[in-house]
């Protein structure tokens, strides 16, 4: 958000800027913060994108992206917070789609375990803090399209390496879901929900 | 925000609500039949360990024995509904789309059945080639016993314990390779066969997938978190000297 050669930066979580935590930057220290934030997000695709599968070490590339996702400064959007009511509509409207999808397939696969199920949801959470605060805050300073399609692009193209060019469009497609909500609610909380909950839809 | 225009801003929020989901469901009709696996948005869980009909020498832990699967399935006038078999311990699976096995005279139902193999009592793997995991006999018969021929192709789905890049089918004398996806978040493999019986998941010999991706995977997340940590610093020190009277 560009004011007098200047940026607003929040700098912790959308919570904490919202509380008043504003920082108006000078046009040098705002081009910093910028190239920090996007080593960030390289660093932190190419590590997501990298992550060997079923793997310790890919619970741990979680766990790092999603400290990164939490700590590294965004602008300052000035968004109203959604109502109770509101954020349950959202959610359940991405939860509804995620359930019709999931009735389109029977897939095979082993058994749910409770690591498997405690590693899914981690995994949803530190994903959107990564992509729908960190990503999403900073491209959205092109728009609110820009970001929603700018971080649906990177949440599709790190899954690539798991799951193949054929996954690409549906990756791509939730992660536009994902980004709607965060535009729609002004906060990660609503994509995490769903993002957890498509993810244990698909266990069982 | 004047009402009018918080109204337009609202109505505009659920209109691109509904292009979402929309694009969603039109990309999941068109994606989902295509990969019969778990597709999460990540394959992060440490997979349960592999059951080996003849386990390797080197297991890091008792070898647990595979399960088998079977289902009985009811024929109606356009033969099998669309259904899925899978074993107990869902290291392998065959998806059946409606009529894949087409109506018998006098058949009401056929058996389908998914029984682990050791490949050491099967044909020797393909030049430079190497098993990856159990090989699984499909078949289905009638309620005479009598072996039923598929009216459309199946999918089978196998989960290999290390780096399976291929899916190959018994030949009884040898081994074909099908036209195989593999699905590395979740180490399943799977293929579309017009044929029932042995199937395996095979990699060339001596492979041993890259072993450095978890060390530049790690490596590039740790530097993530510096440049995020150098970022929180320079912008705590920011907002201190922004303070009145800092």
């Amino acid at each position: 958000m560009k004011r007098d050669g200047g940026d607003l930066i929040a700098p912790m979580s959308e919570a904490s800027s919202r509380s008043g935590e504003i920082c108006r930057l000078p046009r040098r220290d705002s081009r910093t913060a910028a190239i920090l934030a996007a080593a960030c997000i390289a660093l932190g695709c190419a590590a997501l994108a990298a992550r060997p599968p079923a793997t310790i070490a890919a619970l741990t590339v979680l766990g790092a992206i999603g400290i990164v996702g939490a700590i590294a400064p965004v602008p300052l959007r000035r968004e109203a917070p959604p109502t109770p009511a509101g954020l349950a509509v959202v959610v359940g409207v991405g939860i509804a789609a995620f359930a019709a999808g999931r009735l389109l397939t029977a897939p095979v696969g082993p058994p749910a375990t409770l690591v498997a199920i405690a590693a899914t949801v981690m995994a949803a959470a530190c994903e959107e803090i990564f992509f729908r605060r960190l990503a999403y805050g900073w491209l959205c300073q092109a728009g609110a399209i820009a970001g929603v399609i700018g971080t649906a692009g990177l949440f599709a193209v790190v899954h690539v390496p798991a799951y193949g060019v054929r996954a690409l469009p549906l990756d791509l497609a939730a992660g536009i879901i994902f980004g709607w909500q965060r535009w729609a609610t002004g906060g990660w909380l609503a994509p995490a929900l769903t993002h957890a909950t498509a993810n244990l839809l698909q266990i069982f | 925000m004047p009402p009018q225009y918080r109204r337009a801003a609202g109505i505009r929020v659920w209109i691109w609500g509904a292009v979402a989901v929309g694009v969603y469901l039109v990309a999941g009709s068109s994606t989902w039949p295509q990969i019969p696996t778990h597709l999460l948005y990540e394959g992060i869980a440490p997979p349960l360990p592999y059951r080996w009909v003849h386990p390797p020498a080197n297991l890091p832990e008792p070898n647990q024995s595979p399960q088998t699967g079977q289902e009985s399935i009811t024929l109606g006038a356009a033969g099998s509904p669309s259904t899925s078999v899978v074993t107990g311990d869902g290291q392998a699976g065959v998806i059946l789309r409606s009529g894949a096995i087409a109506p018998r005279p006098g058949a009401r139902a056929v058996e389908v059945t998914i029984t682990p193999l050791d490949p050491g009592t099967l044909s020797p793997p393909p030049a430079r080639l190497q098993f990856d995991g159990n090989a699984y006999r499909v078949e289905a018969t009638d309620a005479t016993g009598g072996s039923v021929l598929l009216g459309a192709p199946i999918t089978v789905v196998l989960r290999y314990p290390r780096h399976a890049t291929m899916l190959l089918r018994s030949t009884g004398t040898g081994w074909t390779p099908l036209e195989a996806h593999v699905v590395p978040g979740s180490l399943q493999i799977f293929a579309s066969t017009d044929q029932l019986g042995v199937f395996i998941a095979a990699a060339p010999e001596g492979a041993t997938g890259i072993s450095w991706i978890a060390t530049v995977a790690v490596g590039a997340a740790i530097a993530g978190l510096l440049a995020a940590l150098i970022a929180f610093a320079a912008g705590r020190r920011r907002r201190q000297t922004a303070r009145p009277g800092a």
